[in-house]
């Protein structure tokens, strides 16, 4: 239970990270990394610096990272990246609650066999 | 909506398949990118002990000197770059799919490299986990994230 609780903050901060980077990169109008003029790259990088809620997308994303590297400490490599599935369930309840996304019965029985697959990992 | 002439056709399909191809790639270095990063720390155990809030720089300094998570960690960077020209070519439910096979790429790896133990209910678990992502990709809009 441990695990679908811990999944279930990993995921929330990377959707939230994500949520974060859409808005503030329509905000900013795109940022290119990849590109021939160092001093481009330069300029895009410090509008990134100079973002806070840019800069608050990736502190999330980094918190969400070491979540999965406890998980990925603590439990088998076998169990753990395959139940990280679940988080298509909390993608579905985000993407109504944010975004008034579509539930249509696809994606809840796609969900359904998700959490069924995950059931059965956890069987031990 | 316009017929495609022949020759556009075959370079649709040629970027299609070259699209799926680079994200088959990425999905078998991430599963090895998370192995190298197992690896790491079973051979440097990382304690994650959360008494309080000052635990957690310690913690990543932790991370960040084990050389087989950085380097597990780098390598799933790059995928994640190379992945980038995998959904400029396919559409991002296509790309996904090919990716989430990464599912099943690390219940062998964790197997062959790590000998924890094969049972039969956790590979049919695994096979359900990926066919429900396939499912909730074909069933999600159209354009938005769907095939």
């Amino acid at each position: 239970m441990t695990v679908v609780l811990v999944l279930f903050v990993a995921s929330s901060l990377r959707f939230l990270s994500r949520v974060l980077q859409k808005r503030a990169l329509a905000h900013v109008g795109g940022i290119k990394i990849f590109q021939r003029d160092p001093f481009g790259i330069m300029a895009n990088l410090f509008k990134i610096v100079k973002n806070p809620i840019l800069l608050c997308s990736y502190f999330l994303s980094i918190a969400s990272t070491v979540i999965w590297f406890f998980l990925l400490a603590k439990y088998p490599l076998s169990f753990v990246i395959p139940v990280g599935g679940i988080s298509y369930a909390f993608i579905l309840v985000y993407g109504k609650i944010f975004f008034g996304e579509e539930i249509n019965l696809g994606k809840i029985c796609g969900v359904t066999m998700i959490i069924v697959g995950a059931w059965l990992l956890f069987q031990k | 909506m316009p017929q495609k002439s022949d020759p556009e056709q075959t370079g649709h399909l040629i970027g299609q398949t070259r699209g799926i191809a680079i994200a088959f790639f990425c999905s078998v270095i991430v599963s090895l990118a998370q192995a190298l990063i197992k690896y790491g720390f079973l051979r440097d155990p990382i304690y994650f002990d959360f008494q309080s809030f000052w635990d957690v720089p310690g913690i990543v300094w932790q991370i960040l000197t084990n050389p087989f998570v950085l380097l597990g960690y780098s390598i799933a960077g790059v995928s994640s770059i190379a992945f980038l020209e995998a959904l400029h070519l396919t559409q991002f439910g296509v790309s996904n799919t090919v990716l989430r096979l990464n599912y099943m790429f690390s219940f062998f790896l964790g197997i062959l490299l790590f000998g924890e133990p094969f049972r039969f209910d956790h590979f049919a678990g695994v096979i359900l986990i990926f066919s429900g992502v396939v499912v909730f990709t074909l069933h999600s809009r159209k354009n938005e994230q769907g095939f």
